[in-house]
């Protein structure tokens, strides 16, 4: 009990603070990075199967280069005989998309999240400076990044398609978006008070960057592409070879982004921000007396994001159509060529607001996932208990959160069809609004499904319920992607829920299939209503 | 630099504003070194923005806070290292165990004393190999007090550290203090608890939006407020009401109940021309003088 005070404890703190942050990274960056690296690997070894021989490379190629359509969606095709083109070209412009993501949750979650929760009040209280706090976050992202680029680089060589220096610029993109956007997310973490508007933020401008590059499918603006990070993907590589400015753009717009991140945040004080979190209700505050208006204000802030990037994305493709089908017009070799692809009538509006709408679907879709995340949510902040101690019983809870998840599915799917009527009628040639309608009516059993799964999910294992909800979306859409590429069975195709969606309206729905989803999804909502009934509430 | 200013911490005039709300109001007050010093208020008076503005988590818009001449702002390093934060409303990693968030505040703080640490998991009756996710509002706040005092550190900045505690952890932390104050640590604390207040600390200032109205040790407070007098008499009360420093007189058929402030002799001859049966002088409990100045400030 003779002990002192101990007047200096100069022992460093630095490494304590890096090493935390490392970790912090966690078992979610693995998954991330597992599943980016997997689709390297699986494209090119799947192209390099269906395509042995230079002529059926060429003629590939041939197809799909200077294709409007097809670059819309997927980028200014490049080098596509060669492998590291392949790969840059129908890999790495998704999975730059999914390493972007990654970094901007990431960067909010280690800084403006853990300040909202006071976390970060426990951390600044040790030996430490702003600066050096936001400093090793850096340093752990940049960890991330690192692997972003090691990790695929490895898979890329597995394939043994691909040289050292294939493999090294392939995997470039991945970094680069990792990096850029979670420099990005420093910023919108720095400038916003509420986590959720931070990520919400960085979200807008990762799905606008994205919108520019589909934009940049127009030869009047070509050079849009230069705009955007996801056009300078495509610009890592062109008959000449690869490129190294597209790689320097990325890594210097993250050191500027990082820069401005590290000038406000070392400024800045505990929970303040420029754009500051509400903390009172301007004006009269409307009541919120029943259940239902509980719930529609817990999803009126995805339904309305998740619905302006379905809507744009929608939006920018119907105001493409008339563009796209002047050059397919005048190329008619082009629309011969398409035959084979599997893209139903890609030469015509319906048809390629048809194939719009089935990437449309992962947005639906994923909008589904959130809604069963933010169920989540009020049990594992506790706000549950609140409500349940009151007389309110725990089905009519969930029946309640079910209908609002269903009316966001719902309202997110008709955006989608309106926006793309919205952008063929803006440039004079608009879709038959009954048929675009249809499109929308498409995209709903799908989305219901993943919701029932994510519900059921809540029921057996509530701490899972978001990963099982947005991991059976993205597992089934990739099995399904790389499905064109490699020798997947038939019938685990034919099980995966987006096989069965059309490019409606090029094409009819597939009615038959749209009904077993719907009622798969009705049957995982019965069965995690007497579960839910009959588990603990579970905290975070 | 900590030899020319004698204080441990010091607030000279100190405003924080949010928006409309002034939380601090040219808040002044010291804590001398090896003191604990309890500062008092009701919820919303101002506590937790005074102590994260001695943090550094939060800047001061006018006034200055340093503490061992450093400036808490600015110089967040050399202080930190020389105290230690206990905060009121904890929030822990969900995934850590209690062990590991120990072991990273300690690491944070720039070392601690791990045999300190373990008599403190013991006394404390904590378990640090279950999740953060696991632990109730009580266990949190065990987290907080063991890293807090864990580190030995010069100067313990705690936030309602009781909240949350049941009374044999109150006690034991109540204990842990005063073996703290005996190796020369020095303390501050907030409550709106008199008691722990009352049972702990040396000096106390008083807290009212934003502002420390009072300041002292508890017995110069108490002198500063009225004595309560009550005597009852064989026959009529005298009547004293006139004399300086009486108030609130109240005469009940032999019986008078009085306030006296200041000097008692007048009063205590006035009464005693009378025959006197029974007579009470009560000084004021910290809480009848807290109420005072409450009540004070609202009329
Ligand atoms: N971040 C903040 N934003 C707006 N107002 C705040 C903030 N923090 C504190 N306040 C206000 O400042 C005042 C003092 O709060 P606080 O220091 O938390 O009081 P105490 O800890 O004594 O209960 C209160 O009126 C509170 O509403
Ligand atoms: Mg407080």
């Amino acid at each position: 009990m003779a002990r002192t005070v101990d007047v200096v404890r100069d022992g460093r703190t630095w490494p304590t603070l890096a090493r935390f942050r490392v970790r912090q990274l966690g078992v979610s960056t693995l998954v991330w990075l597992f599943f980016i690296s997997l689709m390297g690997l699986l494209v090119v070894s799947g192209w390099a199967e269906a395509y042995p021989t230079e002529p059926e490379r060429v003629a590939l190629a041939r197809s799909v280069e200077g294709n409007p359509a097809f670059e819309a969606l997927f980028g200014r095709a490049r080098a596509l005989e060669t492998p590291g083109g392949f790969a840059i070209w129908r890999a790495a412009v998704f999975t730059s998309l999914l390493a972007g993501v990654w970094g901007l949750l990431t960067a909010t979650r280690l800084t403006r999240a853990e300040e909202e929760s006071g976390l970060a009040e426990l951390v600044l209280a040790g030996a430490v400076t702003r600066r050096g706090v936001l400093g090793a976050t850096l340093f752990a992202l940049g960890c991330g990044v690192a692997l972003m680029w090691a990790l695929p680089f490895g898979a890329y060589l597995l394939s043994s398609e691909m040289g050292v220096r294939d493999a090294a610029f392939a995997a470039a993109p991945n970094a680069g978006a990792a990096a850029l956007f979670a420099a990005l997310g420093l910023v919108t973490a720095q400038v916003f008070g509420a986590s959720r508007k931070a990520r919400s933020a960085g979200t807008a401008v990762l799905v606008g960057l994205l919108l520019v590059r589909v934009v940049s499918g127009v030869e009047a603006v070509s050079w849009l592409e230069w705009a955007s990070p996801f056009g300078w993907v495509n610009l890592l590589v062109s008959d000449e070879g690869y490129h190294a400015l597209p790689i320097a753009l990325f890594f210097a717009t993250a050191v500027v982004l990082a820069a401005i991140a590290l000038a406000l945040g070392a400024s800045r004080q505990f929970q303040h921000a420029t754009v500051a979190a509400e903390d009172t209700v301007a004006g009269t505050p409307r009541p919120v007396r029943t259940l239902a208006a509980v719930n529609r204000r817990a999803i009126a802030p995805g339904v309305a994001s998740w619905g302006a990037v379905g809507g744009g994305l929608m939006l920018v493709m119907g105001l493409m159509t008339r563009d796209i089908m002047n050059v397919l017009e005048e190329a008619a070799g082009l629309v011969e060529l398409l035959e084979g692809t599997g893209f139903p009538a890609l030469d015509r509006p319906e048809g390629f607001v048809g194939v719009a709408m089935t990437f449309a679907v992962l947005i639906t879709t994923l909008y589904a996932a959130s809604a069963v995340s933010s169920i989540r949510d009020e049990e594992a902040s506790e706000r549950l208990e609140a409500l349940l101690v009151r007389p309110v019983g725990r089905v009519r809870w969930l029946l309640g959160r079910v209908v609002a998840g269903i009316a966001g599915i719902v309202t997110v799917s008709g955006i989608a069809p309106i926006a793309a009527w919205l952008g063929t009628a803006l440039v004079g040639n608009p879709l038959d609004v009954r048929e675009v309608w249809l499109g929308g009516v498409n995209l709903v059993p799908i989305s219901l499904l993943f919701f029932g799964i994510g519900v059921l999910g809540f029921g057996v294992w509530p701490r899972m319920s978001a990963p099982v909800a947005y991991g059976a979306i993205i597992g089934s859409y990739t099995l399904v992607w790389i499905a064109a590429f490699v020798d997947v069975p038939e019938w685990l195709v034919d099980a995966m829920p987006f096989t069965h969606v059309e490019a409606v309206p090029a094409v009819d729905p597939a009615w038959g299939a749209a009904g077993v989803m719907l009622a798969a999804g009705v049957a995982c909502v019965a069965l995690a209503l007497p579960l839910f009934r009959r588990r603990d509430l579970v905290g975070h | 630099m900590g030899a020319k200013d004698a204080s441990a911490v010091r607030f000279d005039r100190v405003t924080k504003r949010y928006g409309a709300t002034v939380a601090l109001d040219e808040c002044t007050f010291e804590v001398r070194p090896g003191e604990v010093y309890g500062l008092l208020g009701p919820n919303g008076a101002g506590k937790t923005t005074a102590l994260r503005t001695l943090l550094g988590l939060i800047r001061a818009d006018e006034g200055s806070v340093t503490a061992f001449g450093h400036d808490a702002w600015t110089e967040p390093v050399e202080l930190h290292r020389r105290m230690a934060y206990v905060p009121g409303e904890l929030a822990v990693w969900p995934n850590l165990s209690g062990g590991q968030i120990l072991d990273l505040l300690g690491g944070l703080a720039g070392g601690y004393d791990r045999a300190y640490r373990d008599e403190l998991i013991e006394r404390f009756n904590f378990d640090p190999a279950k999740k953060g996710r696991s632990y109730s509002k009580g266990n949190r706040q065990k987290v907080a007090v063991i890293a807090g005092l864990m580190t030995r550190a010069e100067l313990l900045v705690l936030d309602e550290p009781t909240s949350g505690l049941d009374p044999l952890m109150e006690a034991t932390f109540q204990e842990c203090l005063r073996e703290a104050k005996h190796r020369g640590q020095t303390i501050v604390l907030s409550s709106h608890i008199l008691s722990e207040v009352e049972a702990v600390c040396d000096r106390v200032g008083i807290l009212r939006a934003g502002r420390v109205i009072e300041s002292g040790t508890l017995e110069e407070l108490r002198h500063l407020a009225a004595l309560t007098v009550e005597a009852r008499f064989a026959g009529e009360a005298p009547d004293v009401s006139g004399l300086p420093g009486v108030e609130d007189v109240n005469v009940l058929d032999h019986t008078i109940r009085l306030q006296v402030r200041g000097e008692v002799d007048a009063v205590v001859k006035a009464l005693s021309a009378t025959e006197i049966t029974y007579l009470q002088v009560r000084e004021p409990s910290l809480e009848e003088l807290f109420h005072a100045y409450y009540d004070e400030g609202d009329a």
